[in-house]
């Protein structure tokens, strides 16, 4: 299995790689095959080349669907703030706030679309649950951007595998938060999790999709008996394994001990040159491995709030209210989120940690609807 | 008199050049969130790796020069807060360098490299440029820095000194090298290049390597790369040691101004 770091060996580890030369054997197939089914993500692709010595950007835009509705009920989900579940426990009823519809989704696949970004991940809860999701992945444009579906694999059964590829979608990223099924199930409070996600692997594969194992990792986890068996099953099955790490925030607040330290991100560093193991922070597309706060994801929240990393809850404007383009500009803007730095802010630097709990706790006393809005949060950072 | 130097101030108490509100920086004062400096080699040590990869020539001659540039340094009431900064010392025998860029790709990044991988055997030396080129040719002492002088007076004689890798953190590229203005008067200074950088790095491979914190990213901004958007820089991932030629445009029309990024300053003695 080819590593996600493309390395020279050691006797020419001081050799320069350019631009194209730093993309992974992998990246370059996905480069080349993208020309052939779809010619304008290939362009996007070729332009974001083209200009990102200009500092040009082209992040994933991450849409989180159907107010965040799940059938499971994770240890570690930060997402439980936006269900509608919780909200009803809370205040007793689903939140009032304007929702995106087909429309606003279209318009923002255009306006993605001329900025030059090319992909769009569905997600949740669990993105399966929508039943209006095949007229989003149309409004979308499979063939206009990458499509990458976000699940638990629960009901992703042949049929859906089918149906996913059919449509013209991309990718699917299954999540598997242990190697155990005994784990993964009780973590997920849902019996026959596991099995139904080895399963989803199985068949979105046989459908001819790209697919991605995605695990959630807390302290130590890397240095486990249980992560090394789930690297040997992504190497033995050819599936990327791609590594999201447990934060301070949502219900892992207060659940310190989840957290990753710089050892255990060291560690998995240490792992990309062995394995086909990556996090949305390994070096790709040319870029060095820093946090991708705006240049790298985006989260799209239900009633068009953009939130500039999948683990923040504070906004950087509204997508329903004004441009794409003006709200990345002005996160890149944004002391904390634009210029170069190489941590995790949200995991690992706790000044901003800090901020970002106490601006979000704040804002719960006032109202139970997240995220913060840009005017009551970012803002109040500085600018560059 | 106190008065004099305190309006003279160019160091802060921690070494850290002070913007006097003119240059372009993070912040006013930085919280070193990204730092060096652990378990960092005594000078003869540095040294003795340096003459491994390196063979310097009258090693004992460039120690006593080292210690006597040091008291130097700590007898000008002007400069001598940048002692309390981080520093590494550094050595290099005498040599005509007329492409920078061609030097660095061909012979020095092939020794750092050697240096890193023998002390971290287990880890990766990379270095990758965000072009479609390479480098010869291409970087050039920048404008004032007394890069150039400091080139001339090596291709003249051996030279030592310390490389001071924070003094300039938080400033942008453009600031590190604007701030020169100011000090080209000081003899035997100039902002840190490629040369002596590599050379520190032989010296100390694990300048840039914590299991606790993270470090600066050197920036080599004694040279600028032709494509004014490009700069050069040492930089840790993990356990694991890069170099980038990598662009330092945040948007098309603005520059980084990053917490991270660090600009060094170099002083330096012919011995
Ligand atoms: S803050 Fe952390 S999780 Fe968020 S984008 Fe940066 S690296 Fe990723």
């Amino acid at each position: 299995m080819e590593a996600s770091v493309k390395i020279l060996s050691k006797k020419d580890s001081h050799k320069i790689l350019s631009k194209d030369a730093s993309l992974t054997n992998e990246e370059d197939r996905k480069r080349k095959d993208q020309s052939q089914k779809r010619p304008r993500v290939h362009q996007k692709i070729q332009n974001y080349f083209e200009n990102m010595i200009d500092g040009a950007i082209s992040p994933i835009l991450r849409l989180k669907i159907n107010r965040s509705a799940c059938n499971m009920k994770c240890e570690h989900c930060c997402e439980e703030p936006y269900m509608t579940r919780d909200l009803i426990k809370k205040t007793g009823k689903k939140d009032p706030r304007r929702q995106m519809d087909l429309e606003d989704y279209r318009k923002l696949s255009e306006e993605a679309d001329e900025l030059g970004l090319f992909r769009f991940v569905i997600t949740g809860g669990e993105a399966l649950l929508d039943r209006n999701l095949e007229d989003l992945i149309k409004v979308l444009d499979p063939y206009k951007h990458l499509i990458i579906l976000d699940t638990n694999g629960f009901y992703f059964n042949e049929e859906k595998a089918k149906w996913f590829a059919g449509l013209g979608g991309y990718k699917v990223q299954i999540s598997l938060d242990s190697w155990y099924a005994e784990e993964h199930d009780a973590f997920r409070n849902t019996k026959g999790a596991h099995a139904r996600a080895l399963n989803a692997f199985k068949v979105a594969k046989e459908a001819g999709s790209e697919v991605l194992l995605s695990t959630c990792l807390v302290r130590d986890r890397v240095f486990t008996k249980e992560f090394q068996l789930l690297c040997d099953f992504c190497e033995t099955e050819a599936i990327p394994l791609y590594v999201t790490l447990a934060k301070p925030v949502g219900s892992a607040r207060g659940h310190e001990e989840w957290v990753c330290t710089k050892e255990d991100v060291d560690q998995l560093k240490f792992l990309e040159d062995k394995k086909n193991i990556f996090t949305h922070m390994t070096p790709n597309y040319g870029q060095p491995g820093k946090c991708i706060t705006v240049k790298g994801i985006n989260t799209v929240n239900h009633d068009g709030e953009i939130v500039p990393c999948p683990y923040m809850d504070l906004s950087i404007g509204n997508v329903t209210k004004e441009p794409l383009k003006d709200i990345l500009d002005r996160g890149m803007r944004n002391k904390w989120l634009g210029p170069y730095r190489d941590e995790c802010i949200i995991g690992e630097n706790f000044d901003f940690i800090k901020f970002h709990n106490d601006t979000v706790a704040k804002h719960l006393k006032e109202t139970p609807y997240l995220p913060v809005p840009y005017e009551k949060g970012f803002a109040l950072n500085g600018s560059v | 008199m106190d008065n004099l130097i305190e309006k003279y101030k160019i160091f802060d108490n921690k070494g850290w050049r002070l913007p006097n509100g003119i240059y372009e920086t993070f912040s006013d004062q930085p919280n070193w969130f990204f730092k060096l400096g652990e378990d960092l080699p005594e000078d003869k040590l540095a040294i003795d790796r340096i003459d491994k990869y390196k063979n310097i020539n009258r090693k004992n001659e460039a120690l006593e020069a080292l210690l006597e540039l040091n008291n130097k340094i700590n007898n000008n009431i002007f400069i001598k807060n940048i002692n309390n900064g981080i520093k590494v010392p550094f050595v290099i025998n005498k040599i005509d360098v007329d492409d920078i860029g061609k030097f660095l790709e061909e012979i020095l990044l092939e020794k750092v490299s050697k240096a890193f991988t023998d002390f971290f055997p287990e880890s990766h030396f990379k270095a990758v440029i965000q072009d479609k080129t390479d480098l010869i040719n291409k970087l050039f002492p920048s404008l004032n820095s007394g890069y150039k002088e400091f080139l001339n007076k090596l291709s003249k004689s051996d030279i030592c000194g310390y490389y001071y890798p924070q003094v300039l953190q938080e400033y942008s590229v453009d600031s590190q090298i604007l701030q020169m203005k100011e000090l080209n008067k000081v003899p035997n200074l100039c902002l840190s290049g490629p040369l002596e950088v590599a050379t520190s790095l032989i010296g100390a491979p694990n300048l840039l390597i914590s299991k606790t914190h993270y470090s600066p990213v050197l920036c080599l901004s004694g040279v600028t790369h032709i494509d004014g958007r490009l700069i050069c820089c040492f930089k840790s991932y993990g356990r694991h040691l890069e170099f980038w030629c990598l662009s330092q445009m945040l948007s098309k029309n603005k520059k980084q101004v990053s917490e991270q990024w660090s600009g060094g300053l170099s002083v330096f003695t012919e011995y």
